[in-house]
């Protein structure tokens, strides 16, 4: 990546010593030197904002103090290095005080040194304009509207809870099923909130080992544990003014349920090993795509901090209730995808719409992420046709709804999805399942099997 | 270009650029365009006894006379700097000034024939 040129304003009444300071500093053709030959003229362009600015500590109009603080007033990003012809410490250390970034004199070697310290900033100066247009990168691509698509009513409930979520700082729990975009719901709460400026901290709780999750979100001092071998700050602690967003929270391990809990409730924690308390000031964001009442029911997740996390619920409706919804996204992807890859834009035709529409999308916008990534792939025109697009995975269809099957249930469902994609054929599927086909027939004639095409898998 | 015969000498402007004359050009033009002027501003201002004047020339010129390496001039340039900033010896300054000025006119007029260059520059209106 080509280096972003920096502004350098050269304030200096002496016309040798400028023009010598600014053909030396345009030696590099990424530093773009502007000479200013007094006070007066150089606070007229000082809107300008330059990176950098060279101030001669004696001007005939003003001192270099003087204008040191109406830098820092008008334009408080500008670096200042003040360059002077005489070496006087006390002045130097007084200007350092007021917030000057180099102290200069002019002699054999002012130049260099001016090279170097410009050289210093630079790299500075670059980070910190990288940053600022990240931060407005993710303000746009989190920009809710932008980031989540949709129209149907069911999304605009959705978004009109996002915007009162984010307006407050009040817990948010988003349930929804796995690829319906909880994490995408939890960033956009955060990129819209106050909290913007401060870090949003993922983590996924199951993901993590349950023993290493304790310290992982409250931190460890050094030696309190084999293997801590230095002290460590918790996701809680880094998400300090900030977000943390808990996904999978109903995996979380009971024991530490109940100091998650205190955590909250107190909004203090103290590391695990020591016992300093740390105050803390975190908005908490929890996701799951399992049903957490039932769990509590269950007593596999603890009612006093279901009650606590509860908050704001969002539930993320699946792809397949959102009607058009999956039309506008699966465009979305589709443009995203042919121009991540240098491809002609592509258009879905008519019979791919349908078949979308009519896909049950266990996987949700992931899922159909993929289809669509796929089907861009397969076409070699830009018309995208049903063929092109492989609906995957039927048989994981069976498992999305319910995850406590009884083995009966399993088996039914098992058969049933065969039946629906060998057309219905009893004596195929009965042969490709080792089972009697007297055994099939029984189960069509109690009910447990239906013998019609499923809407799914019409093509 | 190093000629022991010159007051001046541009090692340090070729070792800032050695490959383009433009530049060296341009600041010799700058130079002969304010520097004999300051001299005999300076000249001028120790006949006035205007100290903080003669000190802010002096200490503008200074940087230029190293610039251009003009070495009969160097410990000079600071005396006066320095008596005009700490008001001491200032009888001094006088015969100091006009030496310096002499020198620079002489340094101007050098540098005009080297650099036989259109300059907007009348070396007769600065010299005395």
């Amino acid at each position: 990546m080509k280096p972003e040129p920096i502004s350098i304003f050269i304030v200096e009444d002496d016309a040798v010593y400028r023009s010598v300071l600014a053909h030396f500093l345009s030696l590099n053709p990424d530093f773009l030197v502007k000479k200013f030959s007094s006070a007066k003229e150089f606070l007229s362009s000082i809107h300008e904002k330059p990176d950098i600015v060279t101030l001669d500590y004696s001007l005939p109009d003003s001192t270099g103090d003087r204008l040191l603080a109406q830098v820092k007033e008008l334009s408080p990003e500008t670096k200042v290095i003040m360059i002077s012809g005489q070496e006087n410490i006390k002045i130097a250390v007084d200007l350092f005080k007021k917030g000057v970034h180099d102290y200069i004199v002019k002699d054999e070697d002012a130049q260099e040194r001016l090279w170097m310290t410009i050289c210093n900033f630079r790299e500075n100066i670059a980070l910190k304009k990288e940053l600022a247009s990240l931060q407005q990168e993710i303000h746009k691509k989190y920009n809710f509207h932008k980031a989540i698509i949709g129209n149907s009513p069911a999304m605009k409930k959705v978004f009109s809870l996002i915007e009162k979520a984010a307006s407050t700082n009040i817990t948010v729990s988003i349930t929804g099923e796995t690829g319906t975009g909880k994490d995408v719901v939890a960033k956009a709460i955060h990129f819209n909130s106050d909290r913007k400026k401060f870090p949003f901290v993922a983590v996924n709780v199951a993901a993590i080992p349950k023993d290493l999750l304790e310290s992982e979100l409250f931190g460890h001092e050094k030696g309190s544990f084999t293997g801590a071998v230095a002290r460590r700050i918790g996701k809680f602690e880094e998400a300090h003014k900030g977000t943390l967003f808990l996904d999978e929270i109903s995996e979380m391990d009971v024991n530490l349920q109940a100091k998650l809990l205190r955590v909250l409730q107190e909004q203090e924690l103290s590391r695990v090993g020591s016992n300093e308390v740390i105050k803390i000031n975190v908005r908490i964001i929890v996701a799951t795509n399992r049903n957490l009442q039932e769990l509590v029911k269950k007593g596999k997740f603890r009612e006093d901090l279901y009650y606590r996390l509860l908050g704001l619920p969002i539930h993320l409706p699946p792809l397949r209730e959102r009607g058009n919804d999956v039309i506008l996204i699966a465009k979305h992807f589709l443009d995203q995808f042919c121009q991540e890859n240098n491809l002609p834009k592509k258009n879905l035709d008519v019979e791919a719409k349908k078949k979308l529409m009519l896909y049950s999308f266990p996987g949700n916008i992931r899922e159909l992420k993929s289809i669509v990534e796929l089907a861009c792939v397969m076409s070699d025109t830009d018309e995208i046709e049903a063929e092109h697009m492989q609906m995957h995975a039927q048989i994981s269809n069976l498992f999305h709804a319910n995850d406590s099957l009884t083995l009966k249930q399993f088996v039914i469902q098992l058969i049933q999805h065969y039946l629906d994609t060998n057309d219905y054929d009893v004596l195929k599927v009965a042969k490709q399942l080792k089972v009697g086909k007297s055994t099939l027939y029984r189960m069509i004639n109690n009910n447990q099997l239906k013998l019609y095409r499923h809407p799914e898998t019409k093509n | 270009m190093q000629d022991e015969s010159r007051l001046y000498n541009l090692e340090k402007l070729y070792e800032i650029d050695n490959k383009n004359k433009e530049f060296i050009n341009e600041i010799i033009s700058v130079f002969l365009n304010s520097i004999p002027i300051n001299a005999k501003d300076l000249v001028t201002a120790a006949d006035e006894k205007r100290w903080d004047k003669v000190y802010f020339l002096a200490h503008k010129m200074k940087a230029n006379i190293d610039l251009l390496n003009i070495k009969a001039i160097r410990e000079e340039i600071r005396l006066v700097e320095r008596n005009a900033k700490t008001k001491t010896h200032l009888e001094q300054i006088a015969d100091k000034v006009k030496f310096i000025n002499i020198i620079i006119q002489q340094c101007a007029k050098e540098l005009q024939e080297d650099f036989a260059m259109d300059f907007d520059f009348d070396p007769k209106q600065n010299c005395n």
